[in-house]
């Protein structure tokens, strides 16, 4: 304790967490100079300033979920959350894309897509479960982390996004929701399609809207490129005017994943 | 400050921990200690928005971690959580400093007069927030942890990392800066 200057100790002293050796030396050097009691009794008025500042009240119309200050970022920006709990999905994301599409010249693939396994990624993304795919051990992984706009519709918040060659996932959750965008270049087999789903046509591309495992799922395809939207809820009435929103060709994956998606919120009845 | 126990709620997962307590769903947390982390967060940050913004990183991490919370200090584990959200954006902001907290070349120290009296008449939350947010991160935290939160220096050191001679340090000389941008 001899390097340490006393005064050095005071917060500690008015905070009670000096051993009493330590007191002993504090008081006995307040006792050779008195003229240092100023200097503890200001100590002691900061920290009760600091005390004293009030517990605030979220503010009015604050909603626990993300939210954005702007509609989309105008800049694409890299973001991760929770690196360690997604190593999971990484995994699982590799091997989806492999059994999503199966290969091909690109955007020429005619596939038989595994949407069990896509939810799975979705769901494994999270940490919330273990993805259904199988074979993981055995395929090589080295997903790209990629930039991607940090919010979608506004209250969905970026939590993942990763590309393996030409295919990529990104997540967006409001902290309750989410909802995986999986774009991918292709053709789908929909004669290969699940029974129980709704096989559609909106806008003059072909699409199948259907629950795998209990998450929503809309399937979709247009200009060579394969759009899997995985969420929660379902609000059909907003499917039309998603689906008649589809990007243009020039913009980039992200933004045409965007685009695609810009009305999913409402479609997924997460608005 | 609230409590920290959670009651049910409709479709959120409990689960029973340690000495049979009930752990709260992410609704709880986010119902009954919204307000605690966003005064947490706005201490640290000094800014409406970014502690928004950080309180929406703390309740998605929130979620993720109930699983393996053990029912304790909930106030405690949700500075803990607050925290590590606000140095890990820091450190973001640090590698990208276009991103940085822009400076505030408006904020001076007034006209010096006795410290006492001087506090005595500057005590308005505003401007002890605005000399909380200056002051470097490292001394920010161990303040906010000590004095807004309440924890001892044993559970700082704990939840930093850091030795306990460290946060006495750095506790000490973040008041006493406060005491000199107040005075």
């Amino acid at each position: 304790m001899s390097a340490i200057e006393p005064t050095e100790l005071f917060s500690a002293y008015i905070d009670g967490e000096l051993d009493p050796d330590e007191i002993e030396i504090v008081e006995a050097h307040l006792a050779e100079r008195p003229e240092l009691r100023r200097e503890l009794d200001s100590l002691l008025r900061a920290r009760q300033l600091v005390r004293d500042l009030p517990l605030l009240p979220l503010p009015d119309g604050f909603r626990p979920i993300p939210r954005s200050r702007s509609p989309l970022s105008p800049s694409p920006t890299r973001r991760r959350v929770g690196v360690g709990s997604l190593v999971a999905g990484a995994v699982a994301t590799v091997v989806v894309w492999g059994l999503l599409l199966g290969t091909g010249p690109v955007g020429e693939a005619v596939v038989r897509p595994d949407l069990a396994s896509v939810v799975g990624s979705h769901i494994s993304v999270m940490g919330e479960g273990n993805s259904s795919s199988s074979g993981a051990e055995d395929m090589p992984m080295d997903p790209e982390v990629i930039t991607a706009p940090e919010y979608m519709d506004g209250d969905f918040r970026l939590m993942y996004a990763e590309k393996k060659g030409d295919m990529a996932q990104a997540m967006y959750s409001d902290g309750i929701r989410r909802i995986s965008l999986f774009e991918q270049p292709g053709r789908v087999d929909w004669d290969s399609m699940p029974d129980d789903g709704e096989m559609m046509n909106i806008d003059g591309a072909t699409a199948w809207h259907g629950a795998i495992r209990g998450y929503d799922v809309l399937l979709t395809e247009r200009g060579g490129m394969v759009y899997v939207l995985v969420g929660s809820g379902n609000s059909e009435p907003a499917m039309e005017e998603m689906t008649t929103k589809m990007p243009g060709a020039d913009s980039s994956v992200w933004h045409r994943l965007i685009g695609v998606c810009e009305q999913t919120v409402d479609f997924f009845g997460l608005g | 400050m609230a409590s920290d126990r959670g009651r049910p709620r409709r479709g959120g997962r409990r689960r029973r921990g340690r000495s049979d307590e009930l752990v709260p769903t992410w609704e709880d947390v986010a119902r009954e200690h919204g307000s605690f982390i966003y005064t947490v967060a706005y201490r640290l940050t000094g800014s409406r928005d970014d502690a928004q913004d950080l309180v929406q990183e703390v309740l998605l991490r929130v979620r993720r971690g109930l699983e393996t919370y053990k029912p304790g200090s909930m106030h405690g584990w949700l500075a803990r959580i607050t925290t590590n959200a606000f140095l890990d954006d820091v450190r973001r902001r640090k590698r990208r400093p276009a991103d940085a907290l822009p400076e505030d070349p408006d904020w001076v120290l007034p006209p010096a007069m006795a410290a006492d009296e001087a506090l005595a008449h500057r005590s308005l939350p505003d401007e002890v927030q605005k000399a909380i947010t200056d002051l470097p991160e490292d001394y920010r935290v161990a303040v906010v942890y000590s004095d807004v939160v309440g924890l001892s220096y044993q559970e700082i050191s704990d939840a930093l990392g850091i030795p306990i001679g460290t946060v006495r340090s750095r506790i000490h000389r973040g008041r006493d800066r406060l005491r000199g941008a107040l005075s």
